[in-house]
């Protein structure tokens, strides 16, 4: 009894102002899911980072990503959390945002938004080679943009790099096709695995039901049988 | 072949009493002011066009329809910018009376908030104009920002649960404004959107659930049915209008908010 007694006074001594101060904690950054907004303005991408509650997300990175996942630009978000890129290629532009802590906002800018002009990704990945540096989108996507720093060594590296790269895009692309025609399959199989499974349902009825005919069909016969031996007797 | 003669006479007769049941039903109907826009919540994934539809009519009871006067305003409130969308709308007959659409492209994050004042409607049954100044929120890229927002209506519905992402069961409440304040014990009507008259009423009192908000102008009400419900916080107007004939007549001013709850399942 006396602990008991004891045991409310902890609560509202320790425990009331402790959920109170994780609560005021807690309450500003609440259910702060990250999003991502992007629109076309000419050839650029705009846009901006923001939690649900409308805080923007300031100084984060962002990374656009090519339909065969090559990296297409590489930026951060301003002080009030927006960003502006300027598309040099006509294609898919997969903008990601990543905080590293799990959360993540992606928006994806389709093709056909930025203009017409703009040249159509091309199948050799040039602006690929150039992705790694710090300011991707602004260098001139060529050759010589791989092998220009560094020395001989570095050159080759770059090259190996670039030349698997050629050879690995176009089979990215080929993956994530499959991907899509696996995923596509799979809803199919699940449709077939119905089917299948009501068909079996029918077949098992049937089959029983012929069994069970037969074992009544016979036992009837033998009754008839014995009658007949019995009106003999 | 008689005996499907003999079956469809007794359906026929069972249609007549149906209909003679949706009439009496449909007596008790209450005037809400539609604004049902095809979503309530776009996502970065989802389409960004939204089509509005605009009508006057009764929910519950779907129809009948009644005719629509030119909007005195109906436009789109996004953080704290008004656009005017009346030069959007399009004209539509629904069984022979007009009624209105909107095709709208979202282009930027944040709750939009939809409001129309129709014109004001005579009802030569009650005797008197009815005036529903009406709001449907929208949430646009999960930017919750705006939604609880005047839109500066003499008489308005401030939701006070956020008006969308909502689960059938869940209490909506709101509170009943009139220039800015509080109207105490207000008497709101809520009523189901009952789309291809799916629910039937078992008696008119289920039409239109009525409910009063509190000494502070708050009501509450718990949505048992996933789907769009109507709020309609209706006061007295201060002021006669000339009905059609041009005599004074009553005013009725509707407040309504539309939400939708959609099943946790």
């Amino acid at each position: 009894m006396a602990i008991w007694s004891r045991q409310p006074r902890t609560w509202r001594e320790v425990g009331f102002p402790a959920v109170l101060l994780l609560f005021i904690a807690a309450s500003p950054v609440r259910a702060h899911k990250l999003n991502l907004f992007a629109s076309v303005e000419g050839t650029e991408i705009v846009g901006y980072a923001y939690l649900s509650g409308g805080t923007r997300v300031r100084n984060t990175p962002l990374r656009l990503l090519g339909p065969d996942g090559r990296e297409l630009g590489n930026l951060r978000t301003d002080g009030e959390g927006a960003f502006r890129f300027t598309a040099r290629i006509r294609c898919d532009h997969m903008l990601v945002l990543d905080m590293g802590d799990g959360h993540r906002a992606e928006w994806l800018i389709e093709a056909a938004e930025l203009p017409p002009d703009l040249p159509p990704l091309g199948p050799v990945p040039e602006t690929a080679a150039v992705a790694r540096t710090t300011e991707p989108a602004r260098a001139e996507p060529g050759p010589s943009a791989g092998a220009a720093p560094g020395g001989a060594g570095y050159g080759q590296e770059e090259d190996l790099r670039r030349m698997l790269r050629e050879e690995l895009g176009p089979l990215q692309h080929q993956i994530g096709r499959y991907r899509e025609e696996v995923q596509a399959f799979q809803r199919q199989v699940r449709l077939h695995d119905v089917l299948g499974g009501v068909g079996m349902l029918l077949g098992a009825a049937g089959i029983s039901a012929y069994v069970l005919g037969r074992r009544r069909a016979g036992r009837s016969r033998q009754g008839d049988a014995a009658k007949g031996k019995q009106r003999e007797e | 072949m008689r005996t499907i003669f003999r079956v469809r006479r007794p359906l026929g007769l069972m249609g007549a009493t149906a209909a003679v049941a949706w009439l009496a039903a449909v007596a008790a109907r209450a005037h809400f002011q539609v604004l049902l826009p095809s979503a309530e919540v776009v996502t970065a994934g989802g389409s960004r066009d939204l089509h509005l539809d605009l009508r006057f009519t009764h929910p519950m009871a779907c129809g009948p329809v009644m005719e629509m006067g030119p909007p005195v305003r109906f436009g789109v409130l996004v953080k704290g910018r008004v656009t005017d969308l009346r030069s959007q709308l399009q004209e539509v007959r629904i069984d022979g009376k007009t009624a209105y659409t909107c095709d709208y492209r979202v282009a930027s994050p944040g709750d939009h908030i939809f409001f129309l004042e129709p014109a004001p409607y005579w009802e030569p049954a009650e005797g008197k104009m009815i005036v529903h100044y009406t709001k449907v929120v929208v949430n646009a890229f999960g930017e919750e920002e705006g939604w609880d927002a005047s839109v500066g209506f003499p008489v308005e519905v401030q939701p006070l649960s956020r008006p969308y992402g909502l689960w059938a069961g869940n209490l909506f409440r709101g509170v009943v404004l009139r220039q800015g304040k509080p109207v105490p014990f207000a008497e709101v009507e809520v009523e189901y959107w009952n789309e291809d008259s799916r629910i039937r009423a078992p008696s008119d009192p289920y039409v239109t659930q009525v409910i009063k908000a509190d000494a502070q102008g708050v009501f509450a009400y718990a949505m048992p049915r996933a789907g769009w419900w109507g709020f309609a916080a209706l006061v007295d107007g201060d002021e006669p209008l000339r009905n059609p004939d041009g005599v004074p007549a009553d005013v009725e001013l509707g407040a309504l908010l539309w939400v939708r709850c959609a099943a946790m399942k």
